[in-house]
């Protein structure tokens, strides 16, 4: 017993130890590396806390949500309003860029409880389909609302530098690790888990079950609403078609099943790799590239139903012969 | 503002021509819907990747009519018979597996995702490196021709024709054949209809590929209508039909074609006065008939 407590507290140290560095090296890395780089790095992690904020609500409950760009556009095209209305023309107050990414995610929180509220109820497939509309009618609405009242087709955002981008993305993504790993371990993400494992008896152990789930949509929503918030900073024009993007949508629940959803690492190890692969092998093959990545994509569908870090970790046991 | 945009271009016969437009419009999105109907109705996979079916055969009419100068309503024929093999293969190679191989009814659903979800970009991608991404069309039957007062393109109206065609062909299929009797069977019951002697496996190939049939035709014809589709525009289409599902009913046929009227109509009415507003439109629809029935509308 005493010897397995140790054990685990001496795994927690490791895992503490490691962050640390990845985080010191994340916040290092524009004094050394060029700006492609960067800017690789920089999707990257949007990627990836875009991942978890899907992982936190979809894999823990079971109901896929397929409408994350409806919750990351918002954010980013929110942001990009309130710059262009402030910064540019002047006609809101100027607010300082922390406050407004706060205020995106908020925003989201608020706008994700009525979707979650009506479509929350439904089923399985029913629930991923709504969604997925949703994320396309926020895209008709912006349109609408650029279109029509505003009178352009896209949004001039002012610009960045590089590093501030880099930075306020790292930050972001950083805070929405902390928050969904502190949720995730708390009494609310085991309440989401439970869910997911069964939700009639979830009801009867007296978890209420349509709060939770509107709850844990909402935040997931709000995460998102911070990333596409922070990644606004990239832009200096956008458009509701780069906002709302279908791939925003799709990549997220492909991201996080390619890695596997057993665990918090699991999905942003599957993001990490993908963004990482998009970006270095996409530049050079393209489309080829993303053929590769669909037959890819396939066969961990068929073969390797817990991802592919838990296909590894079995076949490591299995090899070794250890548990 | 929108009442008096929408009076205006319109114009006095606005009813007739929502009417009219908008139930031409609708056949098409039936066919679509039904197509999507009948494979998740049987096989319990959502297909994500319908819409790049669709593309697939948009794509096979385009290639034929530009390479050979073939008719597109011969074309037709071509990318039904291609694209319903390749559903046959698609669902013995890829989810014959997966529905096999899942414990459960979310392990199902998460699995079938992702393998669409590398469905979607093998075949978006492949469009893309063979045909390249800009907007392709077919110009066939553009011209005019007056309905009720109203004008409207012939290609639209045969295209309508045709979906009304084979949506009825298909309901008699399933209704009165000993295959669509089978089909029905494993959609109710999986089980029982293997108890009584049906091969599911075969149900379910037959049913995947009679889904990408009507894809097909249906894409096909888009490419006759509209000149602005590429690659990527398949999700659209997928959409609609997926709306249209979720409207009209899981495995009701009935519903699919009312959901595909209804959707129609709405789509056609806020295409003349804000395109960009149709798919809000579509969306509080549906929130709003899943409210009153989250089973759709002639869910059972």
């Amino acid at each position: 017993m005493r010897e397995r407590t140790l054990n685990l507290t001496a795994r927690h140290v490791i895992l503490i130890i490691i962050t640390v560095v990845i985080i010191i090296l994340l916040a290092i890395t524009p004094f050394f590396l060029e700006y492609y780089y960067l800017s690789v790095l920089r999707d990257t992690l949007m990627w990836a806390a875009l991942v978890i904020s899907w992982f936190f609500f979809s894999s823990l409950t079971g109901y896929i949500s397929l409408g994350s760009a409806a919750f990351f556009g918002t954010g980013l095209y929110f942001t990009a309003i309130y710059l262009n209305f402030s910064v540019l023309e002047g006609r809101w107050p100027v607010l300082p860029l922390p406050v407004i990414i706060l205020l995106a995610g908020l925003l989201n929180f608020g706008f994700a409880l009525i979707p979650g509220l009506i479509t929350l109820r439904l089923r399985g497939i029913y629930f991923a389909i709504a969604t997925f509309a949703l994320g396309m009618a926020c895209e008709g609405i912006f349109n609408y609302y650029v279109t029509n009242v505003m009178g352009t087709y896209y949004t001039v955002v002012p610009s960045f530098d590089s590093e501030t981008a880099y930075y306020t993305i790292l930050t972001t993504a950083l805070a929405v690790f902390l928050l969904i790993f502190l949720l995730y371990k708390s009494k609310f993400g085991f309440a989401l888990r439970t869910i997911g494992e069964n939700e009639e008896a979830a009801a009867h152990l007296g978890v209420n079950t349509n709060l939770v789930k509107t709850l844990g949509f909402a935040v997931s929503a709000m995460c998102m609403g911070f990333i596409g918030s922070s990644y606004t900073t990239v832009f200096t024009v956008t458009g509701p078609k780069i906002a709302f993007d279908v791939n925003y949508s799709l990549l997220p629940p492909m991201m996080a099943m390619f890695g596997g959803i057993g665990a918090f690492y699991e999905p942003i190890i599957g993001a990490v790799t993908l963004s990482l692969l998009w970006h270095f092998l996409g530049v050079t093959l393209v489309h080829y590239f993303l053929i590769i990545i669909g037959i890819i994509v396939i066969i961990i569908a068929e073969f390797m139903p817990e991802g592919i870090i838990g296909f590894v970790k079995r076949n490591i046991i299995k090899f070794t012969g250890k548990s | 503002m929108a009442l008096e945009s929408l009076s205006k271009s319109l114009g006095s016969d606005a009813l007739l021509d929502i009417l009219v437009g908008g139930t031409l419009l609708g056949a098409l999105y039936a066919l679509i819907a039904v197509g999507l109907n009948v494979q998740y109705g049987v096989t319990r996979i959502l297909n994500l990747a319908y819409g790049e079916l669709l593309m697939i055969g948009a794509y096979i009419t385009y290639l034929f009519f530009n390479s050979y100068g073939i008719n597109p309503l011969i074309t037709l024929i071509m990318s039904g018979f291609i694209v319903s093999i390749l559903g046959v293969l698609i669902q013995i190679l890829i989810f014959r597996r997966i529905i096999s191989q899942s414990k459960s009814a979310m392990e199902l659903e998460f699995k079938s995702l992702l393998a669409c979800f590398g469905l979607i970009f093998i075949i978006q991608n492949v469009l893309v490196q063979y045909f390249g991404a800009t907007p392709i069309g077919v110009p066939y039957l553009r011209e005019g021709v007056s309905m009720l007062g109203e004008r409207f393109e012939l290609n639209k109206i045969v295209a309508a024709v045709i979906s009304v065609i084979i949506s009825a062909i298909m309901y008699v299929f399933i209704r009165f054949t000993r295959w669509g009797m089978a089909m029905r069977a494993t959609a109710e019951e999986p089980t029982g209809a293997q108890l009584v002697g049906i091969n599911i496996l075969k149900i379910h190939a037959v049913s995947f590929s009679l889904g990408c049939l009507a894809a097909a035709l249906a894409g096909s014809m888009l490419c006759m209508i509209y000149s602005n589709l590429d690659p990527y525009s398949g999700t659209q289409y997928a959409l609609i039909a997926l709306i249209i599902l979720v409207l009209g009913g899981r495995g009701s046929f009935i519903g699919s074609v009312v959901g595909g009227l209804i959707v129609g109509y709405t789509y056609y009415i806020f295409l003349k006065i804000t395109p960009s507003l149709a798919i809000p439109a579509v969306y509080i629809l549906l929130i709003l008939i899943l409210i009153v029935k989250p089973k759709g509308l002639f869910g059972r």
